[in-house]
């Protein structure tokens, strides 16, 4: 059961007492549409939200989750997420079994409460409790009840009741309760209007969904958002650790936002002057930049710290000065600090990052965001700066941050901009391949590989890497079963775009299979396609491509004089609206050359579409096993 | 065992300690004391990839006495750590785990830390403040101190100290010789009066440079309070030299530890040494015995409520077992009863342990508890049906290896069943659904165990009474196009017919189950299907399908090439690496075969076929066939490869990678058909 992870956006939920009574759990009672593809069945949800002043709410949480097999297991733990900002009033939980029958009640002393930090985290004061229901026979019921206290809100809970694959709902509902006069906003996608009811005190809103079968995973889909139900709801006004603030325009949450960074953009005189003596000399802005970056590359560090304005907040920019590291949002700070310090204007910048995650609800400004980075407007252009990682190329924003909604904090306010996208032709992957073979099929190989764009992206990992984890990551990758690493450098080009030449010298014994005097001869080596899923029977999401790319291959054989070519598969040359596709196989005595080119646009298209593209990645997915066979003479 | 603080407040022994021990060996760091050597340090000349090394790593435990809490651990560590690259930064942040119970806690004390940077020729130092440390409540029994160290950049020296200070005297601080990056030097030095036994507990491949142990004299002022049951001694004070027991024990150049594939716990192969308590004996004092010998071991355990104090337990079952009973007639069919009916009625709740939660009984009654639990209840309900059964103890793979040489109980953290039926003995383990009596859990696997008898315990082979075994049948004709259709039947067994049991009962119902593989290959068309013994546990399960497989074959003019192996070939060998510092371990034993019976399209002929071949391992390790064989239009290839022998050692790394060479390579071989003119 998924109770939300109250860390930047709060995202929850609540009961509404009068529905649940008489309803039983018996999975009979489930219809049979809402067990197809389906894990887990949510069968009841209630939530209700309810504002009680300008800092203080309440949300209650009533759900019940029927598991119907061993998959949905996974998730039949009842977990609640809680800090110091949202804490716990009450809760309890029980199960049934199949027939709905009650076989347990869960008292709070069986839960087990821990920090729900993962990884390294300097600090952070989220914790959780926990329940797992050790239930023999499926399938069972489990149902729990949660009421939380909310001491300062930014947005509503958001709403959103089914996000995860392989689970349907049988009934999920929201309710909003606001004192009369109170003014907040609303906005629900892929969901009909609330139902208001008035009285002299409050005003109520409730949202309900019925009946909604299992939403399946399809590859090339938009963001989840996009296509389930979602709710999200914000006051106007708000006030958060004493920082008022209004967000009803993104200008006015920008307000808000600068208001948080006001004092804290202090340095020490003596590094102001030291990073005036670093640029001294230099004019070009962009260089000026570049090296306040080197420097915050070289002397900073990321470290999670969840402190301060419930992870709003910036750690002051002298506070970095000092230790050498924090967070997103301190190092952002430290940076425009250090931009300033050499008369550059920045701006704090706010993200919803994630490579998939949906873009901002522009036309309803609320607390949308997860990250922050630095923005440097200049003349013709802007540079983005990623403060938290020290290997970052200059200027270069990867598939977390690229191409998509961010909201610049100013102090005049918040102005939404769009970050940086990278073109399929700046995404580029071009390989340069030789293949020697001798007369037992044994090859000699020379692989040149550029990485560019967001393909940088794929390797810059391994770029750093000890030798040792380099060599035993391409042992590892390069899909041959017996092969030797001769040579191997892996560095970065000085490039606009970031690139990353690869450069490998390979033997790979029986890299051509013999059976007799024919040798067969695979020559697409290193980048097959794969296409991992088929449709179901029914595209129901739009196609999205989210980024484009081109992959260039070339790789030229030579094979032993005594052998000549006994089949070679027909060049082949596919245009579709999702990409292009192309092979050229050309031959001269004893050397076939094979040149491979894949483009996909980013893009979106109607799902009916989508059967004209699994034909088009099929289509080249059996292109790219083509074998040519080569026969001896005499 | 759990071991209890309380142990220490039964001991009504007063002792102060006036004197340290006298001259020892020089220390191998100072705090503080930074070498310009360290700073201008580039790389580390063993490991001159290392991102990071840990220049010196210092700790020492001794005891102490203090007048209300009375024997006291104090644990002291000082390290210092060279970080060369921006990759190493994370060994600048650090977490101390903390244990403490209800009533008492392991205390922090004199945490302090310092970076050191080379700035333009200064040295420049940031010590690490109080308000970068930070404590968590991680669960109910254990805190974590985290911090990190400021100004951390590449070249830094950082450099920390602590000391944790234990009224847990079972919690004598491990050491950990080996890291993730590479050691210059690691020294734990270690002095415990004649009073405490510990017993020592060395892991890992590499070696220790000095070893030594040697008794010491040292000095005490106490007060000391006979036990009135068994002494008439006096209140005695004074002062005496108490013989101690002194280890001090350093490496010199520890490399880096690696995680590779087909290991079993980092625990089993990382460097370390542990002490577990295992006496206390005070004079004119009965001595308090925890572990020592392996029969101590043994005859704690029979004695322990929540281990033999269980086994005498059977009232709760005695219905069951009679209803048992009156069914069955042979030993084995009321063992296979009791099993499945322990199995399916109570749910393993993922925790491990050697002891019981509780009591059984009330496991019993939740239908839920941990290992033992669940196993000590098949052992009664075993017993109650007559049929002979023990509990067996053991250390799961990713726990660690248990070492018959150093007697310990901390090391065990499972329990499985030991059954004699007709003088055969099985092991079972009742918390996996899916698998039949007699499969003992992957997890399991792991060498050796200790079956727990009122008499005559000893130890257990943990070998796998199963294998991992799969037979795949393509019964299928090819047409001229290239499409291949038939029928293919998957046989498995053993630990194969576990994870396939487990894959189906993943989805709602065997349909939900074929048609998410539906959706998994494009390639595969799955016409009809049938699943047969899917819940007959103790027959091998067979799924059949009907089939099409598209984009096998290429087809040139009169020929068609194809692999005869078609999607079910092993692709990719498992071992790439060029070397290997650790054993491969692969648990239990595999025997895979293929079969493809292939119906040629009338008018073709081979043209060429692979040439057959058998690969034998070594000291009958292992066997590979590979046989082509046509009769008439129908061309038969049957490969098949076993794995006998599970445990490969670092040196014979290159034989059982070249097997799976020969393997993949011939799995990659084509046939040619061509049409006869």
């Amino acid at each position: 059961m998924r109770a939300a992870l109250f860390l930047f956006i709060l995202s929850g939920f609540l009961f509404h007492t009068d529905k649940i009574i008489g309803q039983t759990f018996s999975v009979a009672d489930i219809p049979d549409s809402l067990k197809i593809s389906a894990h887990a069945v949510i069968r009841l949800s209630e939530k209700v939200f309810e504002v009680r002043g300008k800092t203080s709410a309440t949300l209650t949480v009533r759900e019940a989750t029927t598991i119907l097999d061993d998959s949905g297991k996974d998730d039949d733990a009842i977990v609640v997420y809680y800090n110091k900002k949202i804490t716990i009033k009450s809760y309890r939980g029980s199960i049934f079994d199949a027939s709905g029958k009650l076989i347990k009640t869960i008292k709070s002393s069986d839960f087990k409460d821990e920090s729900a930090v993962s990884g390294f985290s300097l600090y952070d004061d989220n914790r959780k409790i926990y329940y797992r229901p050790m239930v023999a026979s499926l399938p069972y019921t489990v149902m729990y009840e949660v009421e939380y206290q909310l001491n300062g809100f930014i947005n509503f809970p958001e709403w959103m009741p089914v996000n995860e694959y392989s689970v349907s709902v049988q009934n999920s509902s929201y309710q909003i309760i606001v004192p009369a006069g109170y003014s907040f906003r609303y906005k629900g996608f892929n969901i009909p209007e609330p139902e208001v009811v008035s009285t002299d005190k409050t005003v109520s809103y409730r949202w309900e969904i019925a009946g909604m079968k299992a939403v399946e995973d399809e590859i090339f889909s938009p963001s989840p958002e996009e296509f389930l139900p979602v709710v999200i709801a914000a006051p106007d006004e708000f006030v958060f650790e004493d920082y008022p603030g209004r967000m009803d325009t993104w200008r006015n949450f920008g307000l808000w936002s600068s208001q948080l960074l006001e004092g804290r953009n202090v340095l020490s005189d003596e590094t102001v002057a030291k990073m005036q003596a670093m640029v001294a000399g230099i004019d070009d802005p962009v260089e000026k930049t570049r090296a306040i970056y080197d420097f915050l590359q070289t002397t900073t560090r990321y470290v999670s710290i969840t402190l301060g304005i419930g992870g709003f907040q910036p750690f002051a920019a002298n506070e970095v000065e000092k230790t050498g590291y924090g967070d997103c949002k301190a190092l952002t700070n430290y940076t425009r600090s250090l931009l300033a310090a050499v008369g550059i204007n920045s701006y704090y910048t706010l993200v919803n990052a994630g490579n998939n995650a949906h873009d901002l609800w522009l036309d309803f400004p609320c607390q949308q965001f997860s990250h922050a980075i630095v923005s440097v407007p200049l003349e013709h252009d802007t540079i983005w700066l990623e403060c938290t990682d020290n290997r970052q190329p200059f200027g270069f924003l990867g598939m977390g941050t690229d191409n998509r909604y961010a909201l610049l904090v100013t102090d005049s306010g918040g102005v939404i901009t769009r970050t940086r996208s990278y073109t399929f032709s700046e995404n580029t992957q071009c390989r340069n391949m030789t293949i020697d073979l001798d007369e037992t099929g044994n090859g000699t190989a020379t692989v040149n590989t550029r990485f560019s764009g967001l393909q940088y992206d794929n390797v810059s990992d391994l770029l750093y890497q000890r030798p040792e984890d380099q060599k035993n990551h391409y042992y590892r990758s390069i899909p041959y079963s017996n092969f030797q690493i001769n040579h191997f450098e892996i560095q970065q080009e000085d490039k606009p775009v970031p690139t990353i030449l690869e450069q490998l010298s390979l033997y790979i014994p029986a890299y051509a299979t013999l059976s007799g005097k024919r040798m067969f001869l695979l020559l697409n080596p290193l980048n097959q396609y794969n296409l991992s899923q088929k449709a179901g029977k029914e595209r129901k999401n739009d196609i999205v491509i989210r980024r484009g790319f081109w992959d260039a291959d070339t790789v030229e054989f030579t094979f032993p004089q005594d052998y000549r070519i006994e089949h070679k598969p027909e060049n082949i040359s596919i245009s579709t609206p999702f990409g292009e596709y192309s092979t050229t196989i050309s031959s001269e005595n004893n050397h076939i050359r094979y040149i491979r080119h894949l483009k996909l646009f980013s893009g979106r298209y109607p799902a009916s579409h989508y059967s004209e593209m699994e034909t088009f990645l099929r289509q080249l997915q059996r292109s790219d096993q083509q074998k040519a066979v080569l026969i001896r003479e005499n | 065992m759990k071991t209890h603080p309380v142990i220490i407040a039964l001991v009504t022994f007063l002792i102060f300690f006036t004197a340290r021990p006298a001259a020892a060996q020089k220390d191998p760091v100072k705090y503080g004391k930074i070498e310009l050597s360290e700073l201008e340090m580039t790389s580390y000349d063993k490991d001159t990839t290392a991102h990071a090394v840990i220049l010196v790593d210092y700790g020492t435990s001794s005891f102490n006495y203090s007048d209300h809490s009375g024997f006291q651990l104090q644990f002291s560590r000082t390290v210092r750590i060279k970080i060369f690259h921006k990759e190493g930064f994370d060994n600048a942040s650090a977490m101390i785990p903390l244990y403490h119970s209800a009533d008492d806690k392991e205390k922090l004390a004199d945490l302090k830390g310092c970076t050191y940077n080379l700035v333009d020729g200064e040295v420049v130092k940031d010590k690490l403040t109080n308000d970068a440390i930070f404590t968590e409540k991680f669960t109910k029994n254990w805190n974590h101190v985290k911090f990190t160290m400021p100004s951390v950049r590449e070249g830094s020296v950082i450099e920390y100290s602590y000391k944790i200070v234990s009224d847990f005297l079972f919690n004598l601080q491990s050491w950990y010789f080996q890291y993730e990056i590479p050691v210059c030097w690691s020294e734990y030095r270690v002095t415990i009066p004649e009073y405490f036994y510990y017993n020592r507990s060395m892991y890992g491949y590499e070696s220790l440079d000095i070893n030594e142990n040697s008794a010491r004299q040292e000095q005490f002022s106490y007060i000391v309070r006979p036990d009135r049951a068994i002494s008439n001694a006096n209140t005695q004070q004074g002062s005496v030299q108490v013989l101690a027991n002194y280890w001090r024990m350093a490496a010199k150049d520890v490399p880096a530890f690696k995680e590779e594939d087909f290991m079993t716990s980092s625990e089993n192969y990382v460097t370390k040494i542990e002490f577990e308590l295992s006496s206390i004996k005070f004079p004119d004092q009965i001595p308090k015995s925890f572990t020592q010998t392996w029969e101590s071991i043994d005859d704690m355990l029979n004695k322990e409520d929540q281990f033999g104090g269980q086994l005498t337990k059977k009232e709760f079952v005695k219905d069951l077992a009679d209803a048992i009973n009156i069914q069955y007639q042979s030993p084995q069919e009321k063992a296979q009863a009791a099993f499945d009916l322990v199995k399916n009625t109570i749910t393993w709740n993922g925790m491990n342990d050697i002891l019981a939660t509780n009591n059984i009984r009330k496991a019993f009654n939740d239908k839920t508890g941990n290992v033992a639990d669940i196993n000590l209840i098949l052992i009664a309900l075993l017993k109650g049906v007559g049929i002979e059964a023990y509990p067996v103890i053991l250390s799961t793979r990713d726990h660690g290896m248990i070492h018959p040489s150093h007697p310990t109980v901390s090391k065990f953290n499972y329990l499985v069943a030991q059954v004699k039926i007709n003088d055969k003995t099985y092991l079972m383990d009742a918390t996996e659904k899916y698998s039949p009596a007699g499969l003992v859990p992957f997890r399991c696997l792991n060498l050796k165990g200790r079956v727990i008898k009122p008499e005559g315990s000893d130890w257990v082979n943990i070998t796998p009474a199963y294998s991992h075994k799969q037979i795949i049948v393509n019964d299928m004709t090819i047409t001229p196009e290239g499409l291949i259709t038939g029928k293919q039947s998957v046989q498995a067994d053993g630990y194969a017919a576990l994870d396939m049991r487990k894959e189906i009962y993943a989805e709602n119902t065997p349909e939900a189950y074929i048609e998410k593989i539906k959706k998994q290959d494009p390639e595969i068309t799955i016409q009809s299907f049938e699943i047969k013994n899917l819940d007959s546990l103790n027959n091998p399960i067979t799924r059949l399908y009907i089939m099409d497989l598209e984009n096998q074959v290429t087809i040139a003019g009169d020929l068609i090439y194809l692999n005869p192996m078609l999607k079910y070939g092993m692709s990719e060998n498992p071992l790439k690496l060029e070397k290997r510092n650790y054993p491969v371990d692969f648990g239990y034993p595999i025997d895979e075969t293929y079969i493809l019976k292939l119906t040629i399209p009338e008018g073709y002929i081979i043209e060429e076929k692979p040439e057959n071949a058998i690969i034998n391992l070594p000291g009958n390790g292992g066997k590979f066939i590979y046989d082509v064989t046509l009769l008439g239009n129908l061309l038969q290839i049957m490969s098949k490869y076993t794995i006998t022998q599970t445990l490969f050692t670092e040196d014979q790394y290159n034989i059982i990678k070249e097997y799976f060479n020969h393997i993949v390579q011939k799995h990659n071989q084509q046939i040619v058909l061509k049409k006869a003119l």
